[in-house]
């Protein structure tokens, strides 16, 4: 069972459906220039086997010997480069390494060199590029060449190049080529390639269109990056800790959510939200600013309690209107050189201000309204 | 699979073949080698005398379009003294997806 599950993620992992990538959009070329090289993308959390690992299988003169373990799942670091390989050019072997190393000579040493495929991949299930066992290998035309290795954090975050061995043959014979191509650092920007994200939201807010008093909501969200915005569904529920007013309860209406007063009306809601949200500014590349923008909609069911007779009482309302936020919120990059303005995941917190306007049911609160939310995306 | 080879002979390369692909040009290479009880990630690796291969492929080779109800095969290239020899062995005959393991 566990193998099954190590297994399903490994190829989930693999088919880019959790591992997020990053596509250069600003690459300096390699030196030399010819054959040309430029950095492509990079996945920092590549997830995958280490080989070997979970079917160990041994051929003797006896046969095939073979069992199927747990297997080992390590996380690697891929840099893909585009290179333009001339008629007889081979793929040697990478490196990656901060600028000081020697070219070709230190650093990491690639685990595995990889070529995109000749045709396009068939299957979601199947990754971008294929591994390649020999070395060297050829790569003729415009192809990209992928290598896997360790990760190091550190180097992540600061200046590092990959140095591409290319073996060239010509009419002078065969000669090896270091290209060295810059893959952080200045110069160099990179884009998500996340496209969903789940998102969280607890929130706290003064007031309702139908109800004085306030309520906590929890909402999950589904969102789609398009660009640098956020654009996503939300459904969630909202109301107050109890349905029936306590009359021994505080008086007033701004602590409603956790002790529902005599001044409180209790509810139980649903929500439905449409939102925007994006960032407009960063701080050393964590902290930033962002914006949400949105129409929601609360629909349910309200308690009160008549203080004559003291029976409960309820009504059904619905209301909706816009709400617009502003967010702090903090995003650890995975490397140096992502854009402030990719997509991201993050947390934050939220200030939100909302109106809203009666669908149904009597207007016993306040058209406009504000909040705080906690969020996650 | 068991190999007895010369001395002086290297694994080069290994690829998964379907149909009419070239021997020794199937789209799908192999990703590991196991040679005896030694993994390595890349090659070439030395084979000479008596060594039983584990050749890891990728996903591809699974898929129903790749292998069931084809011709499948996987090709074994070698260098033996200096020159390229192409091993075939078939996994798989024909439409009816037989096992032909060995031959």
């Amino acid at each position: 069972m566990t193998r099954a599950l190590g297994l399903l993620a490994v190829t989930v992992a693999a088919a880019g459906c959790f591992s997020v990538q990053y596509r250069a959009r600003q690459a300096r070329p390699g030196e030399p220039a010819i054959p040309a090289a430029r950095v492509e993308a990079v996945t920092p959390w590549d997830s995958g086997y280490v080989p070997g690992t979970s079917t160990v299988a041994v051929v003797t003169p006896k046969g095939y010997d073979a069992s199927n373990e747990d297997g080992d799942v390590n996380d690697y670091v891929r840099w893909s480069l585009r290179v333009d390989g001339g008629p007889g050019t081979e793929v040697v072997t990478m490196m990656w390494s901060p600028p000081s190393a020697p070219k070709c000579q230190g650093g990491h040493p690639v685990l595995e060199l990889l070529l995109d495929r000749d045709k396009p991949k068939d299957s979601v299930l199947l990754d971008d590029a294929l591994v390649h066992w020999e070395r060297p290998f050829i790569v003729e035309g415009s192809r990209v060449v992928s290598g896997r290795f360790d990760q190091d954090p550190a180097l992540l975050h600061q200046a590092s190049v990959v140095d591409l061995t290319l073996r060239e043959h010509d009419a002078a014979g065969e000669r090896e080529v270091c290209v060295r191509v810059p893959v952080t650092g200045p110069g160099v920007t990179y884009w998500s390639t996340k496209r969903w994200s789940l998102g969280l939201r607890f929130g706290l807010r003064r007031a309702q269109a139908f109800s004085p008093g306030s309520t906590f909501s929890f909402g999950m969200s589904l969102g789609r990056w398009l660009g640098p915005v956020r654009l996503a569904l939300e459904a969630g529920i909202s109301g107050t800790s109890g349905n029936t007013p306590d009359k021994s309860a505080p008086s007033g209406t701004s602590l409603c959510f956790a002790d529902p007063g005599p001044d409180c009306e209790g509810s139980s809601l649903g929500t439905f939200a449409l939102e925007a949200s994006g960032p407009f500014k960063r701080w050393g590349g964590t902290w930033g600013l962002g914006w949400s923008l949105g129409y929601e909609t609360s629909f349910g069911v309200l308690y009160g309690l008549d203080l004559v007779t003291n029976k409960g009482t309820s009504r059904h309302a619905g209301a909706g209107g816009p709400r617009v936020g502003l967010r702090l919120f903090a995003a650890t990059p995975d490397l140096e050189g992502v854009s402030p303005f990719s997509p991201t995941s993050a947390w934050a917190i939220e200030l939100f201000a909302a109106a809203a306007q009666e669908y149904y049911g009597a207007a016993n609160g306040h058209t406009l309204s504000y909040g705080l939310a906690l969020t996650t995306f | 699979m068991w190999l007895e080879a010369r001395n002086a002979t290297r694994l080069m390369n290994a690829h998964f073949t379907i149909d009419d692909e070239p021997a020794c040009g199937g789209h799908v290479p192999v990703q590991w080698v196991r040679v005896d009880r030694e993994l390595h990630r890349h090659g070439p690796v030395d084979v000479g005398g008596l060594h039983g291969l584990v050749l890891y492929f990728p996903l591809d080779a699974w898929f129903p379009h790749n292998g069931y109800w084809r011709d499948t095969f996987v090709d074994v290239e070698l260098e033996v003294e200096g020159k390229p020899r192409c091993v075939r062995t078939r996994l798989t005959r024909g439409a009816s997806g037989e096992e032909a393991v060995g031959q």
